[in-house]
């Protein structure tokens, strides 16, 4: 008898245990939850009172006007966007040269100093990028390019761009690596050089593999607030490259702290965080998607 | 037991021990606090205006230095922050460089706050540019239009030909309230970089050989170089530079009053704090910050 | 023949220049901080308050702080992020559960800092009446690096070898003492880095805490948090406040660049204590 109850006693202490392990596991889900319905829910509230269309389109950021409260997102819009396009035409170029000379150029030695350092690297907190920008960053630019305003997209966009090459290199030379030896090793059998086999042969096979991780990349950028934040002189207003602008998440950064709990500005932050997590899902979501034809091709 | 579990213990070791050897060394060697019997101890919590941000981190300094019993937490954010905190009852008092609102009074009140306000002192807003521009005054109705964007270039107002940069506050501060109601007659800003502090704005325009911004007068003092303009009412009146004669006698055009208010009358060490604040311990750490006193003592 | 190995060789020099350029540009960001901040860093600046409107005096409230929130949030999110982890690659087969789990973990990883800070706002800060609080801001960092400690570990778990489970199995063993005694031993290093990765993530996010815990100053005599509903200083939101709220930004530059420095430091060294464990633990193992 003894055994027995011993035996069921250890069997309850078993699933115990996994009861209690799962239960962990759905932490992840129950606040991911949370967090969609709290979005949506506070969010969801300001389309009652404002029109979806105004919202997305409208190009009048001005939520405390005393006289006429416009919600429109557009300058936000697009001040999140040039200052990401500036990084990513800044960031791919250079990561991907970075990517092919650390993946099949660079000696080993290279290597293994090469990689940790870049990991590195992408572990500087954004608030150093952003004092950095506000201060040194700035006046480089500023006397490079003569303008008059200090603080521009130009400026946000170059400090973004130091901060995702570690994401871009990494990446770009993992999917390099990725491509099977076979593909490399029969292309130089046939004759071709070093870079004849990168250009023709590898970055064609690592073509999704990269391409994911431009989106990847994108996607950081356009959910990145500290360093925008100091950077671009927050304007919310549509300019050109060396005026400045604002970002979605800037503008949430500055304005939540201010806003009425309940009231229409307070919706409207919300809403705009469900703009830019929209965005921010969506270009992880293909980088996803990608990454995973790679994965099912190649190997 | 076995070189890696010694160093995985060693690692975690280091973790915890660092932290807390440095917070105990801390304790250990920090000088002695005040032996004097002093029963007053309790928490503040200060949320509100930027433009009093320091005068109120000064005075808590001062007074925990005094009664180091009492812990006093002190953030900026803008008016507007302070007075939906004091609705929210996240905050003790709140700092406001502009009157509260009726709005804000209902909405308080209908969430069981009464706020009671109190005067801590005169400030005037400096309007300053860059030390080498041609301009040393502007009538009231000049910086209206220089800011609601009629006026766009320096030599509409007697200056060289040259864009003017607009430098401003964001839609939260009580100094951008003001002057959006006083100078601009509620009308809105056009095309002004929105920063986050008076801070930002004095070094931006001290960078800025076409900047102008609008500032408390107390971020003009120690170590910022920039050229404040007299400010004339009228094309035809005198131009006043803002002092604390001008200010306290109201020939300064674009003064006003700064103000705390706390929920119904404190007592206790929230009382206690209070009348430091309007006491001449209080008012002199004012002054010192370069506002001026408005409690009539013996000046 | 000789011209494809010219403009071969061409190419590769640039992309060595390129690659050498990236490392040097940040290398030289942080030598400016090193520069400009070392001045600043002394025996009192890491253990006095801030004195004189914050333009002398240290940065120890800051420091304590930030040592808080991010033990604190490690609290939270090392046992359950670990027993997550313990679960997707122990116990749990292919079912839908488990597809949910996993993609909940990839959304919950790709949400942006500063909408981890408004959820925190909105749930702790407000409508749970928590305030601004270490409570508030460890809450919402827990949610921020609870994706990295379950992907650390998970990783970790993996690549114990199948057979020392079997083995355990096959003795007679249950699945727990299999995982405790023959998988998690050899899984812990991995399992260490994540969580010194995810306390250096902490440390170093700004967006989260400036709208959920922090003050721009904290006076008194412990001027450290000394409860869970308390507010804090923290150095990365120290380093924003004094750059961009302090009356003089000019004149408290070099207590800025001092500040960033220390959170650099303790950013960098636990992140290459991480990399050095798991270097290390990657050579050692003979499996």
């Amino acid at each position: 008898m003894r055994g027995k109850e011993k035996k069921r006693s250890a069997i309850w202490k078993e699933t115990l245990i996994e009861k209690a392990l799962l239960a962990s596991a759905l932490v992840s889900v129950v606040v991911v939850v949370l967090i969609f319905a709290f979005l949506i829910s506070q969010g969801g509230s300001a389309f009652g009172r404002i029109s979806i269309i105004d919202f997305l389109l409208g190009t009048k950021w001005e939520p405390t006007s005393v006289i006429a409260p416009s919600f429109g997102t557009l300058p936000l819009l697009y001040g999140t966007m040039l200052v990401t396009s500036i990084a990513m035409v800044v960031s791919v170029p250079l990561g991907l040269m970075a990517a092919i000379y650390i993946a099949e150029v660079a000696y080993p030695l290279e290597k293994e100093i090469l990689k940790p350092v870049i990991e590195l690297l992408s572990a500087v907190p954004s608030v150093i990028y952003g004092l950095f920008a506000l201060v040194v960053l700035a006046t480089w630019i500023q006397q490079l390019t003569g303008t008059s305003y200090r603080l521009n997209a130009l400026n946000g966009g170059v400090i973004l761009a130091i901060m995702v090459l570690p994401t871009v290199v990494s990446l770009a030379e993992d999917a390099i690596t990725a491509v099977p030896r076979e593909y490399k090793e029969a292309a130089i059998a046939l004759g071709a050089s070093n870079w004849e086999t990168i250009r023709s042969v590898l970055l064609p096979s690592a073509s999704s593999g990269i391409l994911a991780a431009v989106f990847l990349g994108f996607g950081r950028a356009v959910g990145e607030t500290m360093a925008v934040l100091m950077a671009t002189g927050n304007v919310a207003a549509i300019g050109s490259i060396l005026e400045p602008t604002r970002t979605m998440t800037s503008t949430i950064a500055i304005e939540t702290l201010e806003v009425d709990f309940g009231g229409l500005h307070y919706n409207t932050l919300f809403a705009l965080a469900i703009e830019l997590f929209v965005i921010t899902f969506a270009f992880n979501y293909l980088a996803d998607i990608i990454g995973k034809r790679l994965r099912r091709m190649g190997r | 037991m076995d070189m890696k579990t010694f160093a995985v213990a060693l690692i975690i070791g280091l973790l915890i021990g660092i932290p807390v050897g440095y917070a105990v060394t801390s304790y250990l060697l920090a000088p002695p606090t005040s032996t004097s019997q002093d029963d007053l101890s309790g928490n503040i919590v200060v949320k509100g205006s930027d433009t009093l941000l320091i005068v109120a981190q000064r005075w808590a300094e001062n007074f925990s230095d005094q009664h180091p019993n009492v812990r006093i937490d002190v953030a900026g954010g803008g008016s507007g922050v302070g007075f939906t905190a004091l609705k929210d009852k996240t905050t003790d008092i709140c700092d406001a460089s502009r009157e509260i609102k009726d709005t804000e009074i209902t909405a308080s009140k209908a969430n069981g706050v009464n706020p009671v306000e109190w005067v801590v002192g005169l400030d005037g807003i400096a309007i300053i540019v860059h030390p080498n521009n041609a301009v040393n005054e502007l009538t009231l109705e000049q910086l209206e239009l220089i800011y609601n964007g009629t006026y766009t270039n320096w030599n509409q107002v007697g200056g060289n030909s040259a864009t003017i940069v607009k430098y401003g506050r964001q839609s939260t501060s009580g100094t951008y309230a003001y002057f959006r109601e006083h100078v601009l007659h509620n009308r809105d800003f056009v095309g002004v970089n929105e920063l986050a502090g008076n801070a930002e704005i004095a070094n931006s325009v001290q960078n800025d050989a076409n900047g102008i911004g609008y500032v408390g007068v107390a971020y003009t003092q120690t170590g910022v170089n920039v050229k404040i303009l007299g400010i004339k009412a009228s094309a035809s009146a005198t131009a006043y530079l803002p002092t604390v004669a001008s200010i306290k006698g109201g020939t300064y055009p674009i003064a006003r009053k700064l103000y705390i208010y706390t929920n119904g009358i404190p007592s206790g060490v929230l009382g206690a704090y209070v009348a430091f604040i309007v006491g001449p311990q209080g008012q002199k750490l004012l002054e010192d910050e370069g506002y001026v006193s408005y409690v009539k003592t013996d000046k | 023949m000789n011209k494809k190995i010219l403009k071969q060789r061409i190419y590769f020099q640039i992309f060595r220049v390129v690659t050498a350029s990236v490392i040097i540009f940040i290398l030289l960001m942080i030598g400016i901080f090193i520069t400009n901040g070392a001045s600043a860093i002394n025996w009192t600046f890491l253990t006095d308050k801030p004195r004189e409107g914050m333009t002398q005096g240290g940065i120890f409230p800051a420091i304590m702080g930030t040592l808080y929130l991010t033990l604190l949030t490690i609290a939270f999110a090392f046992p359950i992020g670990v027993a997550s982890a313990i679960y997707l690659v122990e116990y749990a087969g292919e079912s839908r559960l488990v597809q949910v789990i996993n993609s909940a973990i990839t959304n919950l990883a790709g949400v942006p800092s500063i909408i981890h800070g408004l959820f925190g706002f909105g749930l702790f800060v407000t409508y749970l009446q928590f305030g601004t609080s270490i409570l508030s801001g460890a809450l919402t960092l827990f949610l921020l690096v609870l994706p990295i400690v379950i992907s650390a570990a998970r990783e970790a778990l993996l690549t114990v070898p199948k057979s020392f489970r079997e083995g355990s199995l096959a003795l007679g063993a249950t699945k727990w003492q299999t995982v405790r005694e023959n998988v998690l031993p050899y899984g812990l290093p991995g399992i260490l880095t994540g969580a010194i990765l995810a306390l250096a993530r902490a440390a170093g996010e700004t967006a989260p805490i400036l709208l959920t815990a922090t003050f721009f100053f904290s006076a008194g005599a412990p001027a450290v948090p000394t409860s869970l509903l308390d507010g804090t200083m923290a150095l990365s939101t120290h380093i924003y406040y004094m750059a961009t709220q302090h009356p003089n930004p000019a004149l408290v530059r070099s207590l800025t660049y001092g500040t960033a420095l220390v959170l650099l430091l303790l950013v960098l060294s636990l992140n290459l204590v991480a990399i050095v464990i798991r270097t290390r633990h990657r050579r050692r193992r003979n499996w």
